[in-house]
């Protein structure tokens, strides 16, 4: 026999502690009589008062050490080495989507999940393994396989509901991928069903069990929410806002929008069964703030009832153009709309004060810091040219590429290339059978697109590609930061600094510090919490939004079937499963026990 | 002689009183008191029973001479008659702090014995004294008057003055039975009211009475908690008198055992007066007095 828990055996000091209790004086009551000398003899025919003598023929004490000692050995955990029949591997999958906030059900849908996770934690046998899977924005897996309950439990307990869409396919998918090859696996789905992704799997031979959570309710959302400037009128903006009504009675609401907690506007709006309502307020606000929109009303899910949006004006890309003359490229470049253009025949400044620095055909002294788009150029620091390579065809594209898309080389001809050997932080996206054409990459914070030919000298600046690429290149090098996201949605920004720290303010006031990556990209990805976030590095700081906005989400009537593919069904179990253990009785009496057995020694006393 | 006096009331009932009445002490040896009195002697005097002759020597009493007798022998002989003398009657009575004890305390228990045995002899025209121990400052005009008590007709400041006592404080059993046997020194009839619980033992102090040659009878008093203690627990029983402690865990499982232990405290003190010629008697302080006076006391030889 061997034991998992030998440590425990340091309990077994409590064994000589209960003797001691025993030899120990008890609190006694004081008695007046008239003399103590036959109590005297009393005691001296009962030998009792030589310490040892009290133990003798004790039952009461000897149970008790009994009792203890068994309790020892529990704790030490004896075990004897066998071969056993492999517990079942149990997958708990837990919605923490928005629509789990719903609260349709006592608390919420949430913590009723909980507390039916809890109660299938209280049934595990020892040799049951489980991993607890959160599906909401993102899917993670809380807990790897384990069988040890406290784990699960306390893995449980930190599990914080999110504003979130939900996205129980990637779960699911996960949990076929922990349970693949092993057997007696459950997946246990802890969900209302409000999911749209479910169409695209397929159910194989996955054992997965749908425990359905609420029951639906009235419910009045918004489901889109956005900031545009009003075309007709210059300098005002324009919230446009859908409302949609995912019940089966009118409902009504009340509309309020805030500037910076302002109120700039408020109505009522009454909604049909299953309908939507667009609504549009104006606002004369210039500044840049947060236009914020709230519902009230009481129906069963909050979280969609508020959104906030960003009332950003977006600042022009500066792009400042080094060129002999380049006709098509010019063209290219003041075709796009956020553009600021500036063109000049030499780079005289090797940090000009501009997002994007084009190069045409223009090796510059000191090569330029920030991005750059060099075309049939090269920094003898990178490259390293081995003269020109005459009418190379294009065999390879990467069309993935951002920018790439929408551009075709089909139908370019190229007369001649710059042969050089790409530095390691550039990949090539366009190539030909030796050489790259076209490279990207990022180096030191700064990206550079490398065109290695000279457009004048192909077809490319006749065909519909060339502007196409231009604006996909300068989308590239300066980024625009997208400040309005959906509820698990990442937040990135470029900066300059690498490693520089950014303390973001989350909606419910925590504050997480952070710091850009290498790159000097800042990426932000718990964005659960929906609501205005705010991110300051150094002295500038900047906000964004986070919003749920989903329609799906919305729908909170808990679906009893999920449809899983084309032919996948899996009902809603109505009961759940769970073994419960009984040791705790056996203590809980044994404890009784011992409590009655003090009583009756007290009472034989007494 | 009827008393009702309030205090008589609760010391003995007048009812007690008339059957004590018929009631006389029972004394093996004859008297060796010097006072005159009702009780046999060995010593000779006046009375009317006639004891013996002896030769007349002059300066005799002529109204002894035995003038039938000198008219047959010619020769004066004087007739002897057995002098009457009283019986002294001693009351050690115990009034230490162990003696309040009790629903009917034992002290007043002893007190009703006290009462009755001193009036039976008071009535016998005995001299009757008690010696309450310890002897407290307080009450020593009472026990000075309980001294050398004559007659039936002091009966009622008896009993007056054995109500006034009242026990407390700690005692030298022993010593007090040697004092009090000093000073009464005419052998008589000893009663000791007392139960025995004394650290010291009692065996000398009964000794120091049965070396006199007095007569001497024991009645333990024990209360019915001290017989069958009704008190359980965890306790720390605290001495009245010397106030020492004991820790006992006491429950009604060993009730039998503790009673073992008081029958076996009660037969070794029996077993000590058997051995002396001591009258024993043990007596529970709540039983009724007149079953103890009529029946137990007259059984055991005080008076028939």
């Amino acid at each position: 026999m061997n034991f998992l828990n030998p440590e425990a055996l340091a309990f077994a000091v409590t064994l000589p502690i209960v003797i001691i209790f025993y030899l120990l004086k008890r609190r006694r009551v004081a008695h007046l009589v008239s003399s103590t000398i036959i109590w005297k003899s009393f005691l001296n025919e009962t030998q009792a008062n030589s310490p040892f003598q009290k133990l003798r023929h004790n039952w009461l004490l000897i149970i008790q050490l009994i009792f203890l000692s068994l309790a020892i050995f529990a704790l030490i955990r004896p075990y004897f080495s066998s071969k056993i029949e492999s517990g079942r591997f149990v997958v708990v999958i837990l919605d923490v989507s928005a629509s789990m906030q719903a609260t349709d059900v006592s608390l919420n849908r949430f913590e009723l999940a909980k507390g039916e996770v809890n109660k299938m934690i209280d049934g595990m046998y020892d040799n049951d393994q489980m991993v607890l899977i959160l599906s909401g924005g993102n899917t993670e897996v809380r807990q790897s396989p384990t069988s040890v309950k406290a784990i699960l439990k306390k893995a449980l307990d930190q599990v914080k509901v999110t504003d979130s869409p939900t996205r129980l396919l990637e779960a699911i998918k996960l949990s076929q991928n922990l349970s693949r090859n092993r057997p007696k696996v459950e997946v246990h789905l802890f969900s209302d069903g409000v999911s749209s992704d479910l169409d695209a799997f397929e159910l194989q031979d996955l054992n997965l069990e749908y425990h359905r959570l609420g029951k639906g309710g009235g419910n009045i959302g918004i489901t889109s929410l956005e900031v545009r400037s009003n075309p007709e009128q210059l300098g005002q903006q324009s919230v446009f806002a859908t409302i949609g009504n995912f019940s089966t009675n009118t409902m009504s609401s009340e509309v309020s929008l805030f500037f910076d907690d302002q109120m700039i506007g408020n109505r009522r709006l009454t909604v049909r069964p299953t309908n939507t309502a667009s609504l549009v307020f104006s606002s004369n606000q210039r500044t840049n703030g947060v236009f914020r929109m709230k519902l009230k009303n009481d129906d069963f899910l909050q979280v969609d009832n508020i959104g906030s949006v960003m009332g950003l004006t977006r600042r022009n890309v500066e792009v400042l153009l080094i060129t002999k003359g380049n006709v098509f490229l010019e063209k290219a470049l003041r075709s796009i709309d956020d553009v600021d253009l500036i063109v000049k025949s030499s780079l005289t400044d090797s940090t000009p004060n501009v997002d994007v620095v084009v190069l045409d055909s223009i090796r510059p002294t000191v090569w330029p810091s920030g991005n750059v788009m060099a075309i049939n150029t090269q920094s003898t620091n990178w490259f390293q040219p081995s003269g020109l390579l005459e009418s190379p065809p294009i065999v390879d594209w990467k069309s993935a590429h951002p920018i790439l898309r929408f551009v075709n080389f089909d139908n370019v001809q190229v007369a001649q290339s710059l042969n050089s050997k790409l530095p390691t932080w550039m990949n090539p996206i366009v190539e030909t059978q030796s050489v790259p054409l076209i490279a990207v990459g990022e180096n030191d914070a700064n990206r550079c697109v490398w065109v290695g030919f000279n457009p004048l000298d192909s077809t490319w600046p006749l065909r519909v590609s060339f502007p196409i690429f231009i604006a996909n290149a300068i989308d590239w090098l300066d980024p625009k930061i997208v400040t309005n996201l959906s509820a698990g949605e990442p937040f990135s920004m470029r900066m300059a600094e690498k490693g520089s720290a950014v303390i973001v303010t989350l909606p419910d006031g925590e504050i997480v510090e952070t710091s850009t990556m290498g790159n000097g990209e800042f990426v932000f990805a718990d964005t659960f919490q929906q609501g205005v976030y705010h991110a300051k590095y150094g002295t500038n700081e900047i906000s964004f939004c986070v919003n749920l906005l989903d329609a799906s989400e919305s729908a909170i009537e808990s679906r009893d079937v999920l449809k899983l593919g084309k032919y996948g069904r899996v009902e809603a179990t109505l009961q759940l499963d769970a073994d419960k253990e009984l040791w705790r009785w056996f203590a809980i009496t044994c404890l009784l026990l011992l409590v009655f057995e003090w009583w009756f020694y007290h009472r034989r006393t007494a | 002689m009827s008393l009702d006096s309030e205090f008589m009331e609760t010391l003995i009932s007048p009812d007690l009183i008339k059957r004590l009445e018929q009631l006389q002490l029972l004394a093996r040896r004859r008297s060796k008191s010097t006072a005159k009195g009702e009780r046999r002697s060995r010593s000779q005097g006046q009375s009317v029973e006639f004891a013996d002759y002896r030769n007349y020597v002059p300066g005799d009493d002529l109204r002894s001479i035995d003038w039938n007798l000198f008219g047959r022998l010619d020769r004066l002989f004087l007739k002897l008659y057995e002098e009457e003398r009283e019986l002294p009657l001693t009351i050690y009575l115990d009034a230490s702090e162990s003696m309040s004890f009790g629903r009917v305390t034992k002290f007043d228990f002893a007190r009703q014995i006290a009462a009755a045995v001193g009036y039976v002899a008071l009535c016998g025209f005995d001299r009757v004294t008690v010696e309450p121990f310890p002897l407290v400052d307080s009450q020593k005009i009472f026990v000075g008057e309980l001294h050398s008590v004559r007659g039936r007709h002091s009966s009622m400041r008896f009993f007056d003055n054995l109500n006034q006592l009242k026990p407390g404080g700690s005692v030298d059993f022993n010593q007090a039975l040697r004092l009090g046997a000093i000073k009464n020194r005419d052998p008589g009839v000893v009663v000791v009211l007392s139960d025995f619980l004394n650290l010291d033992g009692y065996e000398t102090g009964l000794k120091s009475l049965t070396n006199r040659g007095s007569e001497v009878h024991v009645v333990q008093i024990l209360s019915e908690e001290e017989l069958e203690p009704s008190t359980y627990g965890d306790l720390k029983v605290v001495d009245s008198e010397t106030g020492a402690e004991q820790e006992v865990t006491f429950g009604k499982y060993r009730l039998k055992t503790y009673q073992a232990t008081v029958h076996k405290y009660c037969l070794r003190l029996r077993e000590f007066c058997q051995a002396r010629g001591v009258h024993y008697q043990l007596a529970q302080s709540n039983m009724p007095i007149d079953d103890f006076l009529l029946k137990a006391m007259r059984t055991g030889g005080m008076w028939r």
